[in-house]
C-alpha cells in the first residue's frame, strides 16, 4: 500500500504488534495504536491532559522534539 | 430522602442536557456528581479548551459550554449533589430506585440516567508500596480542611497548579512545607511559580526538584517520606502529612456493581431510547455503547433527547405523548 509505512509496536506484555501506519490521515502513534484496539488509555483522546498514554521511541529514527505540553505531561506519568 | 422524576448521575454537558429535555415534558430532575461543581470533564479539565463541533458554534470555550447549559436548564430548577458519588442502587416495593451516595444521602426516582461520561473522576495516586495503609492516616489526596495541616510538618507533590497554590497556601498555616516535583521545572501558572520561588528564597518553604517520593514509613500513622534524589540517591524525611497531588482521572467506579451490562468500560444500550438490561435505567453520553458510537457530546444531546421520550412513558403509561416544537410552545423563562 502506498502512504503506509510499518510500526512495530511492543505493549506492556512484550507482545509484538506489527502496524501498517497511514501517513496521509494526520494520526498521531496514540490514534494509530487506538485504531488497531491496542489497549492504549489515551483518556482524554489527544489534548494532552491526561498522562494515559506515553510510548520509549527504540529505532534511531528521526523525530520530532517533545513539546512543551508533552514533556508536562511526563512529568504526571509514573514510572517514567 | 430527595424525590425527583429522573435522577440523573453525572452533571457533565450530556446530563445537564438531560434536564432540559425531560423538562420541556415537565419531568423534574436531580443530578449527583462526584465533581463539586457541574460540568464534567468541560469544567474540570479543559474549561478553556475550544470546541468546534457543537451546532451552531464555530467556536466554544468548553467552560462557556457549560455555563450555556446551566442557563438553558434554570428555569426547570434542577437539584445537584455535589461533591458526591453515587455508590448504591436498590429498587424498593413501588419499582422506584433509591441511589445511595457515599455520603449517606439518599435519592429517590422511578427513573435512573447515567451520564457519567468516561466515569467518576477520582485522584491519581502514585504507585508507591505501603501507600494505602496511610490513606487519611497522613495520605491525603484533596484538602478539605487546610486547618488539619495548622503546625504540622507537610510535603507536597506535584508539578502543576494545584501543588504549586496548596503549597503557597500552606506556608502560612502548616510550620513546615516540602514541595517535592520529578522536574526541575513546574508547569503551573507563571504567577504561581514566581510564588513558590519567592518563598523558597526565603526559606519559608523547602523547594525538592529533580525529586519524588519513592516510599512512606510510620506505624499507625505517617511520619516519614523516602525521597529520592536524580543524582544523590534517597533520604528519609519526617513529615505528618503527604498531598499527592497527581491529577485526577476518570475511572468507572461503582456503576461497574449495578448489574449493567459493560463492554470496555462503558454500558451497552439499545439504540431505540438508550435503555439498559434494568429497566428504568438508561445511559447517555460517553459512558454508553452500542454499534457505531461516537462520543461526541453531540451524539449525547440526540440520546438524551430521545431516551427521555421513553422515560416519560415509563412514568405516565396511560399518557399520550406528542412532539411539541419550542417554536410553538416556547421554553419556560425565553
Amino acid at each position: 500500500m502506498e502512504n503506509t509505512i510499518k510500526v512495530i509496536v511492543i505493549d506492556r506484555e512484550d507482545k509484538r504488534h506489527e502496524l501498517d501506519a497511514p501517513t496521509d490521515m494526520n494520526m498521531n502513534m496514540m490514534e494509530l495504536c487506538k485504531s488497531y484496539e491496542l489497549p492504549v488509555e489515551g483518556t482524554c483522546g489527544g489534548m494532552a491532559m491526561c498522562a494515559s498514554c506515553h510510548m520509549y521511541v527504540l529505532s534511531s529514527h528521526d523525530i520530532q522534539d517533545r513539546s512543551d505540553e508533552e514533556e508536562d505531561m511526563l512529568d504526571e506519568a509514573f514510572f517514567v | 430522602m430527595i424525590q425527583t422524576d429522573i435522577i440523573i448521575i453525572g452533571a457533565g454537558p450530556v446530563g445537564l442536557f438531560t434536564v432540559f429535555e425531560a423538562g420541556l415534558l415537565k419531568l423534574k430532575c436531580h443530578l449527583i456528581d462526584s465533581l463539586p461543581q457541574p460540568g464534567g470533564q468541560c469544567s474540570e479539565i479543559y474549561p478553556k479548551k475550544p470546541i468546534y463541533d457543537i451546532p451552531a458554534h464555530p467556536y466554544i470555550l468548553a467552560g462557556d459550554l457549560t455555563d450555556n447549559l446551566m442557563e438553558q436548564i434554570k428555569p426547570f430548577n434542577p437539584g445537584f449533589t455535589l461533591g458526591e458519588r453515587a455508590e448504591f442502587i436498590v429498587k424498593d416495593e413501588e419499582d422506584q430506585f433509591i441511589i445511595t451516595t457515599n455520603r449517606g444521602e439518599k435519592h429517590r426516582a422511578p427513573i435512573i440516567v447515567i451520564a457519567a461520561g468516561l466515569g467518576c473522576f477520582e485522584p491519581r495516586k502514585p504507585p508507591v508500596d505501603g501507600l494505602a495503609k496511610f490513606e487519611d492516616k497522613g495520605v491525603e489526596y484533596i484538602i478539605k480542611d487546610p486547618e488539619l495541616y495548622r503546625g504540622k510538618k507537610v510535603v507536597i507533590s506535584g508539578g502543576g497548579d494545584s501543588a504549586l497554590d496548596w503549597t503557597v497556601f500552606l506556608a502560612d498555616v502548616a510550620a513546615e512545607v516540602t514541595l517535592v516535583h520529578r522536574r526541575p521545572s513546574f508547569r503551573g501558572h507563571p504567577d504561581s511559580v514566581g510564588k513558590v520561588m519567592d518563598l523558597a528564597e526565603a526559606g519559608k518553604i523547602k523547594l525538592l526538584t529533580n525529586a519524588e517520593i519513592v516510599g512512606v514509613g510510620g506505624e499507625d500513622q505517617l511520619n516519614s517520606v523516602d525521597v529520592k534524589h536524580k543524582s544523590e540517591g534517597v533520604s528519609s524525611i519526617n513529615v505528618d502529612h503527604w498531598v499527592p497531588l497527581f491529577g485526577l482521572s476518570p475511572k468507572l467506579g461503582p456503576i461497574g456493581n449495578w448489574k449493567l451490562n459493560i463492554t470496555k468500560n462503558a454500558i451497552e444500550v439499545d439504540t431505540f431510547d438508550y435503555s439498559t438490561n434494568v429497566p428504568g435505567v438508561y445511559a447517555v453520553g460517553d459512558i454508553n455503547t452500542y454499534p457505531g458510537k461516537l462520543k461526541l457530546i453531540l451524539c449525547g444531546f440526540h440520546e438524551a433527547t430521545l431516551m427521555v421520550q421513553s422515560a416519560y412513558k415509563r412514568i405516565y403509561p396511560n399518557k399520550n405523548l406528542v412532539l411539541k416544537y419550542t417554536t410553538v410552545s416556547g421554553a419556560p423563562g425565553m
